[in-house]
């Protein structure tokens, strides 16, 4: 028996991030992880009646942002990573255990909550407007290096954050960098 | 013992990787670490969600910064294919965005065109491709047979041919940076205070001060530019000098600077991939390998976009502007190749007409089976190869910009030795 469209469409909207995670991670462009999930929606809906599993949605669906990512990528000559590395990448993406993403999306939310205005604002010229850190830094007045260390605290402490969450270890109370 | 992953370096790594920033060696690093380290492979998993959940914070913080712009159709798309409940479920997934268009508008208007082409505004909103443009508008075509025409003020104009980008920027946005593919641009002499036109690339920057045909061809490593009439100045991208091009020239420079001046060939009607070389710069899918008996171009599997499925495919680099070879009636396209197992499959030769700058493309297709057994010889000519539904609608001579060969989903272990056209009596 397959899918009813509904169904397909309630899967991909419950794993969105990590389906636009997956392309983002390649292609390194939210926007254009965006569409490619949007595009990757409008397709599994076309291909309604391939599916008989809910887990089937999310791995075929997981496979074509990929394969969207990586023409995307091809296509803007991007250095992509080997195929045997990014298999091993998507070996976990294509957990079905979707409750863990969601839980560990949802404490990213809140340690996201925690950053201070500075480093939201870092956050949001990396990913939100795309710029490298040279042109952060020539709109911040600050070196590059700066910006990249910057960057990489932030990364470093919500990945500790979200750990500390997700394990309910207690932690600080703030994150500031 | 593997030592374990300095979370440092995977990060230094990391921030430049998402910049396209590492060298080769340093891409190969980066792929180790990540192949022998599950922890690495955590943080990686846990960055990408971290990009994408920073794209939806609200605005705020003491640096004010405007929303992210969005892209809109696909999304429309979807609302319109669902309608009702599962419109809004959607619609709340994507909530927080701002889709909606507001740059000014420049005298420069996109028309003819062709295929998948996307327009977007300095800041990555998406814009109608057709009509006037937003200042600093950067187009994209995507796919071979997408092509499109930027028409400037005073009647100059620059064809994009397919798979190419180009952004526009300064004064009446004359100064085009072409990120990758041809442009060919026709630019017409300037009136007495008229700002000139350049034409940007990572190699080099051309700049156009008289009445110029030209084309510029970006590959990964490489930025050719043929004149066709007038004359241009190119200097590095700093301004600094490096050559003058007249009519009938082709200046080549390349990223470690290596550069050479040659009179404009025309397309040849004989061609052989010369597989003693590197394949060419800006080869798309397929890999080289050298084997006892010589060497072979495989195919990769990738996503087609044109057949919406992955495939094994060898696809070569992309040639619009000088073309590969001109393919008449009579040419003869051999293939020199081994499967492992008998299956369906394709070789395509998608070309344009004798004018690059006329936007329609076909494709000459061979559609049969490659056999296995030992190496076997595909000798087809080319009045043979149109009864397929992508066939041009123009006739001969076809210029052959790019080719391919196609197993479909099946591997076959496809190898081809040789590949060549030519005519009768005038191989090559």
């Amino acid at each position: 028996m397959t899918l009813e469209p509904d169904t397909v469409v309630q899967v991909l909207l419950r794993e969105r991030l990590r389906v636009t995670a997956t392309a983002a991670a390649v292609v390194r462009d939210v926007h254009a992880a965006d569409d490619i999930f949007q595009a990757v929606v409008l397709s599994a809906l076309e291909h309604c009646d391939h599916f008989q599993e809910p887990e089937h949605v999310l791995a075929w669906s997981l496979r074509a942002a990929r394969h969207r990512a990586v023409d995307l990528a091809r296509r803007r000559q991007l250095r992509t990573l080997p195929e045997n590395v990014l298999d091993l990448l998507e070996a976990k993406w294509d957990d079905p255990a979707g409750e863990l993403w969601t839980d560990r999306a949802e404490a990213l939310h809140r340690c996201m909550d925690k950053l201070t205005g500075p480093a939201k604002n870092l956050l949001m010229l990396r990913y939100t407007e795309g710029m490298a850190a040279n042109a952060i830094a020539g709109k911040l007045h600050r070196s590059a290096d700066a910006i990249y260390q910057n960057l990489s605290r932030i990364h470093r402490a919500l990945r500790a954050c979200v750990e500390r969450e997700m394990t309910r270890l207690p932690g600080p109370r703030g994150v500031t960098v | 013992m593997i030592p374990p992953t300095s979370e440092s370096r995977f990060d230094e790594l990391y921030l430049r990787y998402w910049e396209n920033g590492l060298s080769d060696a340093e891409t190969a690093e980066f792929a180790g670490i990540l192949e022998r380290d599950p922890l690495a492979r955590d943080w990686f998993r846990a960055n990408g969600l971290l990009a994408v959940t920073a794209a939806d914070l609200p605005a705020g913080g003491p640096v004010p910064q405007p929303l992210p712009e969005k892209r809109g159709w696909s999304r429309r798309r979807i609302l319109q294919y669902l309608g009702g409940g599962l419109a809004a479920g959607i619609a709340a997934g994507f909530a927080g965005r701002n889709y909606l268009t507001g740059s000014k508008l420049s005298p420069v208007q996109l028309r003819a065109a062709k295929g998948g082409v996307t327009v977007t505004t300095a800041s990555g909103r998406p814009h109608p491709p057709e009509g006037p443009i937003p200042d600093d508008a950067t187009v994209i075509t995507h796919g071979t047979n997408s092509s499109a025409v930027l028409v400037f003020p005073n009647g100059s104009d620059v064809l994009l041919a397919g798979d190419s980008s180009v952004a526009l920027s300064g004064d009446n946005n004359r100064r085009l940076k072409l990120m990758r593919g041809s442009a060919i641009a026709d630019v017409l002499p300037l009136k007495f205070g008229e700002r000139a036109f350049s034409f940007l690339t990572t190699e080099a920057l051309v700049s156009a001060v008289g009445g110029v045909r030209l084309t510029l061809t970006h590959t990964a490593r490489t930025t050719e530019v043929g004149v066709h009439t007038g004359e241009v100045a190119v200097t590095d991208p700093s301004g600094g000098p490096l050559d003058s091009v007249r009519s009938g020239e082709l200046f080549v420079v390349s990223a470690d600077g290596r550069q050479s001046k040659q009179p404009l060939p025309g397309t040849p009607e004989n061609y052989a991939l010369d597989l003693k070389k590197s394949l060419p710069d800006g080869w798309f899918v397929g890999t080289k390998q050298t084997q006892l008996s010589g060497p072979v171009v495989r195919p990769e599997l990738w996503f087609d976009p044109y057949h919406q499925a992955e495939m094994y495919q060898i696809r070569s680099h992309n040639r619009w502007a000088e073309g590969l070879v001109r393919l008449l009636d009579d040419s003869i396209i051999t293939v020199k190749y081994r499967v492992r197992s008998s299956g369906k499959g394709q070789v395509c030769l998608v070309s344009r007409t004798e004018s690059m700058k006329e936007a329609a493309t076909g494709v000459l297709e061979w559609n049969g089976t490659y056999r296995a057994g030992g190496w076997q010889t595909l000798s087809v000519r080319a009045a043979d190869m149109l009864e397929c539904r992508e066939a041009p609608k123009f006739r001969s001579p076809w210029v052959m910009f790019l080719f391919i060969f196609n197993t479909y989903g099946s591997d076959l272990g496809l190898e081809v030795a040789d590949f060549r056209v030519s005519r009768p009596g005038g191989g090559i």
